[in-house]
C-alpha cells in the first residue's frame, strides 16, 4: 500500500487519538451487539466479530472478537462493493451476507452486517459485524451438516444485498430471513442487534469525522495502514528467509501441503497443490483461507493492535480454483472451520521448527459440538451450538495453556453451566480436565477436558465434526504428541459408542455425550523436565505416576 | 369514462365472459414467456382473477387444483400486509403453505393487485412450478425431508415489486438460492408478465364500461356461481356417506361426507397425525381436493369460481396429515392431495354410479430425473407427472393415457423436446399391455415409458401411489393396475420403485415407467361379444385374457 499522505495539517497526536477510537468504536459495537443479542452463542460463548474498513473496504482497525471473524468484515464490504454500483450504496443501506461466494467467507450460519458510513456525499467508513447464527434453515436443525454435497442444503443464502435501504428495513427480506429459520425469534432478535451495532458505529464514526474533519479522518485511516505496512515489513526482516514445505494427512486420508517462502519484503503460503474440492461441507473458501494466513501472519509478525490491510500488504496467497482452499460452487461449507483451523496449524506446523516464538501444535479443533431436542420443561425446541475448549502446545519457555479455545477463537467464552442447563434442558454432569495420557514433554502440553452433558429428554441428536482424532497434535523437539479429540456416547444400558465425525446420532434420556478434547503437544524430550515440575504434576493430578514412571522416568 | 351503471344482462355477460378471456390471456402469456419445459410444454401451471378481497372470480386454462390456490394466496397476502401496505404497482410472491402457497415450495404464485382511481379492484394471479427452488435435493422435492426448511425457500408472501420497482434484494435471494437461478429468473419474469397482462385488460374493461358495471358483473358471476352449485347438490340423493381406505404406506384415510339441503359437507377429521415426512397436505391443499370432488359430482362445466364453493363446508383436525402444522414438509403433498379426492370420489361413486366412473390410476406419478447434459455439460433436471388409465363408467369404457383429474389441462413433454433439453433417450412410449380393469366398461389403459440415461451420475426420484392398491371397480368391475417404475441396470438386473429418492443411474441403464389402468365397469361377462373382439384387434385384451376374464373366444 502506498502511502499517500493528504495534505492537511494533522498533528500524529489526533491521529493516533483518532486511530485509538476507531479501535474504541469496534469495542463499542461488540459491548452493543453482546448486551443486546438473544443467543447465548452470541451473548455468551461470543461467536462474534466487529470491526472497522475504510470506504474500499480496507481493514481499518483490528475489530474486536473472534480474530478468525474480524478478517472476515473486510472481504464482505469488498464483495458488496463489487456487487452494487457506487450510486446504490447510500447513507442508512445495511448489507447483508453469508454465503462464502457472496463475500461471506465462512459458512451460512455466520451472518454478516455492513453499513455504509458518508461523510457529506463521500463513502469514507464501513461498519461491520459478524455473528454465528443458530438456524438458517437448510436440511438438519442448526444448518451445519456433515452429509451436505451442495451449498444449497446449508440454509438461506444471502447473497450481499440491502436488508436495510435509506434507514427502513426491507419488509420482504426480513420476512424471508425469519420464514427460512427453525428459530425465527432467536434469528429476529440477534438481527436487530446486529444492526443496534453497526448502527452505534456509525454514530461514533460519524461524531469522529464531525469533530476532527473528514480530511483529517481520512488521513488517519491512511496512516495508520501505512503504519501497519511499516511495521509489518519491518518484522519480515527479523524473520528466517527461506522456503519451507509441508504435507500432512489429515484424519480424513486426504494430504494437505503447504510451501510458504519468506523474503525481505514478501511472504507467501503457496496452497497451490492441495486436492480437489471435498464432496462434502469440507471446504474452505479462498477468502477463509486468507484468513487463517492471516492470523499466522499475524502471529509471526506480532503487533496486534496493527491488524489493518497495510499490515497483510506482504503477504501473498496462492491457491488453485477447484481445490478444497479455494473451491467452486456449489461446494458446500458447513464444517468450513475445520478446513480453516487445519490450514492455520499447518502453516503453523511447517514453520514452527524454525521459528522459536512458535509453540508445538494444539488440539487444532474447533469441536464444534451440536445438541439439539425439545426441552423438557417448556417443551420448546433447543439447539446446543458450540465450540469447545482444549489443551495448547507446550512453548520452548513453558507448559501449554490447559482448557482454552483454539487459537483461531480468540476472544470467546465457553457457556457457563447454568446456562446451558436452564437454556437447553440437559445437565452438566461434569467438567475437568482431560485425563488422557499424551503431550508429555520437558515443556507440557495443555490438558484438555472432559465434558459430560446429560440427555434429559427422548429424541434429542448430537451433531459433531472434529479434527485431530486419528492424527494427534504434534510435538516439538522430542515431545510426545497430545491426545485425540472425541465424543463418547454413553448409553443408559451402559453401552458406549465413539465417534469424531457423527451427524444427527439420536440420544435419548439418560444418555450421557462425554466430549473429550485434545492435550497439545509437547516440547524436548520428557526425561528432561525438572524433577520437581514432575512431581508438581502428579500431586496436582496433570499425570498420573505410571506416565510418571515410564515417560518421564521419575525415579520413585 | 362511463359512470352510468351498466345493469343490462347482455353487459354484464360480456364482462364476465371478458373476464374469463382474461384468464386465459394471461396462461397464454406465461406459457409464451416462461423459460422451463415443465411450465411452456406440461403447462404445470395456472391463472386467476380475484375479486379485491380474493374471491375467486375466473381463471385461465391449466391445472384446476392451481387454480383454486390462487384465491387463497392471495387472501392470505391480504392479512399480511393489512393497513395500506397493498399499494398500485406492487408485486407479491408466495409458495408456502404456511402463508397462502398451499401445495409445496416448488409452485410459486405471483400476484398483482389492480388499482383503478387509486381503489383495489381485483387481483391477477399465476402459479407455476419452478424447477428448482433449493433445498436438500436437486429440484427440491424429496422422499426424505422431514420438515418444510428441507424443501427450498419459503416465500412467505412478501413484495416482489414495490411501487412497479423490482425489490433487488428478493430478486438476488431468488436467484442464490436456486440450482437453476437462469431458469427461476426466466420463469418468474414470466409470471410478472402475465400477472400484468391480466391488470391491463381489467383496466380496459373499467375503462370501458366503468367500475359499478364491472363490479357488478363479479357479483353476478359469484351469485350464480353459487345457484349453479345450489341447484346441481339439491338433484342429488341427500345423505351421509362414510369410507375407510388403506394407504400403500398403510396408513388408513377416513371420510365422512353429507349432502342435505344443498349444502356438501366433508369431514376429514378422523384421519392420522401428520405424516413425519413429505406427506402432508394443508388445509387449503385438502379444501381444494373437497372442490374439486364437489365439482364433479354437480357436473359443472367450464371454470369454477369462489360462488361455486360456497356451499361447500370440509373440517379437519389440526396436526393431522390433512391440516398439518406450519413446519411439516409437504414436498409429496399431491399424491395426498389426489388420494384424498380419490377418496371422496370412490366414497361417494357407488352412490352417484351414473355421474362419477371408478377410480383412475390417481397418482400424480411425480417422475424426477436428473444429471449432466452427456452434449452440453449442463446440469439438468427433468420434473414430470406420468399419465395413465382413468376408470370406466356406466356408458363407456375409460380414457387411455391421460393425466390424473387433478391436472386437467396439462401436456406431457415430446420426446423430441426431452431428448433435445435433458440428455435421455426416450426410447419406448406405448400403452401399457398389462392386465386389469376389465369390465362391461373396460377402464382405460396406462402407458409404459423407457427413459434410456446417457450419462453416469444420474440420479431418479419418484413418489407413486397406487402401487400397492389398485385403482378401485365398479358393480363387478376387476380393480386396475399399478403404478411403479422399474430400473433395468445395464447388466440386466431389474429394480421395482415405487418411492424412492435420487437413486444413482449410470449410462445405458433404461429407466421403465408403468401407469396403471383405470378401474373396470360391471361384470366382464357382460361386455358386448363385438366389443371384447374389437378389443383383441385392437391389442387392448389378449385372447387369455378375452377367454379367461371376459368369457369371450375366437
Amino acid at each position: 500500500m502506498s502511502s499517500t499522505q493528504t495534505s492537511t495539517n494533522a498533528d500524529p497526536i489526533t491521529l493516533e487519538i483518532i486511530q485509538g477510537s476507531l479501535q474504541a468504536i469496534s469495542d463499542e459495537m461488540f459491548a452493543a451487539f453482546r448486551k443486546t443479542a438473544m443467543s447465548a452463542i452470541i451473548y455468551e460463548v461470543l461467536d462474534m466479530g466487529t470491526g472497522i474498513t475504510d470506504g474500499r473496504g480496507n481493514l481499518a482497525s483490528s475489530g474486536a472478537g473472534i480474530p478468525a471473524f474480524v478478517g472476515v468484515l473486510d472481504k464482505a464490504v469488498q464483495r458488496i462493493l463489487q456487487l452494487h454500483e457506487p450510486g446504490d450504496i447510500k447513507p442508512g443501506d445495511i448489507y447483508v451476507t453469508n454465503d462464502p461466494y457472496y463475500g461471506g467467507v465462512t459458512h451460512l450460519n455466520d451472518v454478516v452486517l455492513a453499513m455504509p458510513v458518508f461523510a457529506g456525499a463521500q463513502l469514507v467508513v464501513w461498519t461491520a459485524n459478524i455473528a454465528h447464527w443458530n438456524d438458517i434453515g437448510g436440511m438438519v436443525p442448526g444448518s451445519i451438516s456433515n452429509e451436505a454435497t451442495e451449498i444449497f442444503q446449508e440454509g438461506l443464502r444471502l447473497p450481499g444485498v440491502k436488508l436495510f435501504e435509506k434507514g427502513q428495513p426491507i419488509r420482504s427480506v426480513l420476512e424471508i430471513m425469519k420464514a427460512n429459520s427453525r428459530l425465527p425469534d432467536f434469528l429476529q432478535g440477534d438481527m436487530w442487534a446486529g444492526v443496534a451495532a453497526v448502527r452505534v458505529g456509525e454514530r461514533r464514526t460519524l461524531e469522529l469525522i464531525d469533530k476532527y474533519g473528514a480530511d483529517t479522518f481520512i488521513t488517519a485511516l491512511q496512516s495508520f495502514m501505512s503504519y501497519g505496512e511499516q511495521l509489518a515489513r519491518h518484522a519480515l526482516r527479523d524473520l528466517p528467509q527461506g522456503r519451507f514445505y509441508l504435507e500432512e494427512e489429515q484424519d480424513s486420508g486426504a494430504i494437505y501441503r503447504v510451501t510458504v517462502e519468506i523474503t525481505a519484503d514478501e511472504f507467501i503460503v503457496d496452497l497451490r497443490d492441495n486436492p480437489d474440492q471435498d464432496p462434502g461441507p469440507n471446504n474452505a473458501s479462498r477468502d477463509g483461507t486468507m484468513v487463517a494466513a492471516q492470523m499466522i501472519f499475524m502471529n509471526l509478525t506480532g503487533a496486534h493492535a496493527s491488524a489493518n490491510a497495510g499490515h497483510f500488504c506482504p503477504l501473498t496467497l496462492l491457491t488453485r480454483p477447484g481445490s478444497v482452499f479455494d473451491p467452486n460452487p456449489p461446494a458446500a461449507f458447513g464444517t468450513y472451520y475445520e478446513v480453516e483451523v487445519r490450514i492455520y496449524d499447518l502453516i503453523w506446523r511447517c514453520l514452527a521448527p524454525h521459528f522459536d516464538q512458535l509453540p508445538a501444535g494444539s488440539f487444532a479443533s474447533i469441536c464444534g459440538t451440536f445438541i439439539g431436542g425439545t426441552h423438557p420443561d417448556t417443551g420448546r425446541h433447543f439447539t446446543i451450538v458450540e465450540p469447545e475448549v482444549g489443551g495448547w502446545g507446550a512453548s520452548a519457555t513453558r507448559d501449554g495453556n490447559s482448557a482454552i479455545f483454539s487459537g483461531f477463537h480468540g476472544d470467546t467464552f465457553n457457556c457457563p453451566a447454568e446456562i446451558a442447563e436452564a437454556r437447553y434442558g440437559l445437565y452438566v454432569e461434569q467438567l475437568a480436565l482431560g485425563d488422557e495420557p499424551g503431550g508429555e514433554g520437558e515443556r507440557r502440553g495443555g490438558k484438555g477436558i472432559v465434558l459430560d452433558y446429560r440427555v434429559r429428554a427422548d429424541g434429542c441428536f448430537l451433531t459433531c465434526a472434529y479434527t485431530r482424532n486419528k492424527h494427534r497434535p504434534w510435538a516439538v523437539n522430542g515431545g510426545r504428541e497430545g491426545s485425540p479429540n472425541h465424543v463418547e456416547i454413553i448409553r443408559r444400558d451402559g453401552s458406549v459408542e465413539r465417534h469424531a465425525v457423527i451427524t444427527a446420532a439420536e440420544v435419548n434420556e439418560g444418555d450421557v455425550i462425554r466430549i473429550h478434547t485434545g492435550t497439545g503437544g509437547g516440547q524436548g524430550d520428557p526425561r528432561r523436565r525438572p524433577r520437581e515440575l514432575v512431581r508438581e504434576d502428579l500431586r496436582n493430578g496433570y499425570i498420573t505416576e505410571e506416565i510418571a514412571r515410564s515417560v518421564y522416568e521419575l525415579a520413585p | 369514462m362511463n359512470t352510468e351503471p351498466a345493469t343490462d344482462p347482455i353487459t354484464l355477460e360480456i364482462i364476465a365472459s371478458a373476464l374469463q378471456a382474461t384468464g386465459d390471456q394471461m396462461f397464454a402469456a406465461l406459457r409464451r414467456t416462461a423459460m422451463s419445459a415443465i411450465i411452456y410444454e406440461v403447462l404445470d401451471a395456472g391463472t386467476a382473477i380475484t375479486d379485491a378481497a380474493g374471491d375467486l372470480v375466473s381463471s385461465g386454462a391449466g391445472i384446476p387444483t392451481f387454480v383454486a390456490v390462487l384465491d387463497r394466496a392471495i387472501k392470505r397476502i391480504c392479512e399480511l400486509h393489512a393497513g395500506g401496505e397493498i399499494r398500485p404497482g406492487d408485486v407479491f410472491i408466495t409458495n408456502d403453505p404456511a402463508y397462502g402457497g398451499v401445495t409445496h415450495l416448488n409452485d410459486v404464485v405471483v400476484a398483482l393487485p389492480v388499482f383503478a382511481d387509486g381503489e383495489l379492484v381485483a387481483w391477477t394471479a399465476n402459479i407455476a412450478h419452478w424447477n428448482d427452488v433449493g433445498g436438500m435435493a436437486p429440484g427440491s422435492i424429496s422422499t426424505h425431508a422431514t420438515e418444510i426448511f428441507q424443501e427450498g425457500l419459503r416465500l412467505p408472501a412478501v413484495k416482489l415489486l414495490a411501487a412497479g420497482e423490482p425489490v433487488r434484494s428478493v430478486f438476488e435471494i431468488l436467484r442464490a438460492n436456486s440450482r437453476l437461478p437462469d431458469f427461476l429468473h426466466g420463469d418468474l419474469w414470466a409470471g410478472i408478465a402475465a400477472a400484468r397482462v391480466g391488470e391491463r385488460r381489467i383496466l380496459e374493461l373499467i375503462q370501458r364500461y366503468g367500475r359499478p358495471a364491472f363490479e357488478q358483473a363479479v357479483e353476478g358471476v359469484l351469485a350464480y356461481g353459487e345457484h349453479v352449485a345450489r341447484q346441481g347438490l339439491r338433484a342429488l340423493p341427500e345423505g351421509r356417506y362414510d369410507l375407510r381406505e388403506e394407504q400403500d404406506s398403510g396408513a388408513l384415510y377416513s371420510v365422512t361426507v353429507e349432502i342435505r339441503d344443498g349444502e356438501f359437507r366433508v369431514d376429514l377429521r378422523d384421519n392420522p397425525d401428520q405424516d413425519p415426512g413429505p406427506s402432508n397436505l394443508s388445509r387449503d391443499g385438502s379444501m381444494i381436493a373437497a372442490q374439486m370432488a364437489l365439482m364433479n359430482v354437480i357436473g359443472l362445466q367450464g371454470s369454477a369460481n369462489a360462488g361455486h364453493l360456497r356451499p361447500l363446508t370440509v373440517l379437519t383436525r389440526p396436526g393431522s396429515v390433512f391440516d398439518p402444522a406450519s413446519t411439516a414438509a409437504c414436498s409429496l403433498y399431491y399424491e395426498t392431495r389426489i388420494a384424498l379426492y380419490d377418496l371422496i370420489l370412490r366414497c361417494l361413486a357407488p352412490h352417484l354410479s351414473e355421474r362419477l366412473p371408478a377410480g383412475s390410476f390417481a397418482s400424480i406419478c411425480g417422475t424426477f430425473i436428473g444429471g449432466r447434459h452427456p452434449d452440453t455439460g449442463r446440469h439438468f433436471t427433468i420434473v414430470e407427472p406420468e399419465v395413465g388409465g382413468w376408470g370406466a363408467s356406466s356408458e363407456r369404457d375409460g380414457n387411455s393415457a391421460l393425466f390424473s383429474p387433478v391436472h386437467g389441462d396439462t401436456f406431457n413433454c415430446p420426446a423430441e423436446v426431452a431428448e433435445g433439453r435433458y440428455g435421455l433417450y426416450v426410447d419406448r412410449l406405448a400403452l401399457s399391455d398389462g392386465r386389469g380393469g376389465a369390465g362391461e366398461q373396460r377402464g382405460g389403459r396406462g402407458i409404459n415409458l423407457e427413459y434410456r440415461v446417457r450419462g453416469d451420475g444420474c440420479f431418479l426420484t419418484c413418489a407413486y401411489r397406487r402401487s400397492q392398491h389398485p385403482p378401485w371397480s365398479l358393480s363387478g368391475g376387476e380393480p386396475g393396475s399399478y403404478n411403479y417404475v422399474e430400473v433395468i441396470r445395464g447388466d440386466g438386473s431389474r429394480e421395482r420403485h415405487d418411492a424412492v429418492t435420487a437413486l444413482p443411474l449410470s449410462e445405458g441403464d433404461l429407466i421403465c415407467i408403468h401407469t396403471a389402468n383405470g378401474g373396470g365397469f360391471g361384470d366382464p361377462r357382460q361386455r358386448a361379444r363385438g366389443r371384447v373382439l374389437d378389443d383383441i384387434r385392437d391389442g387392448y385384451v389378449s385372447g387369455a385374457e378375452a377367454r379367461e376374464v371376459y368369457g369371450v373366444t375366437v
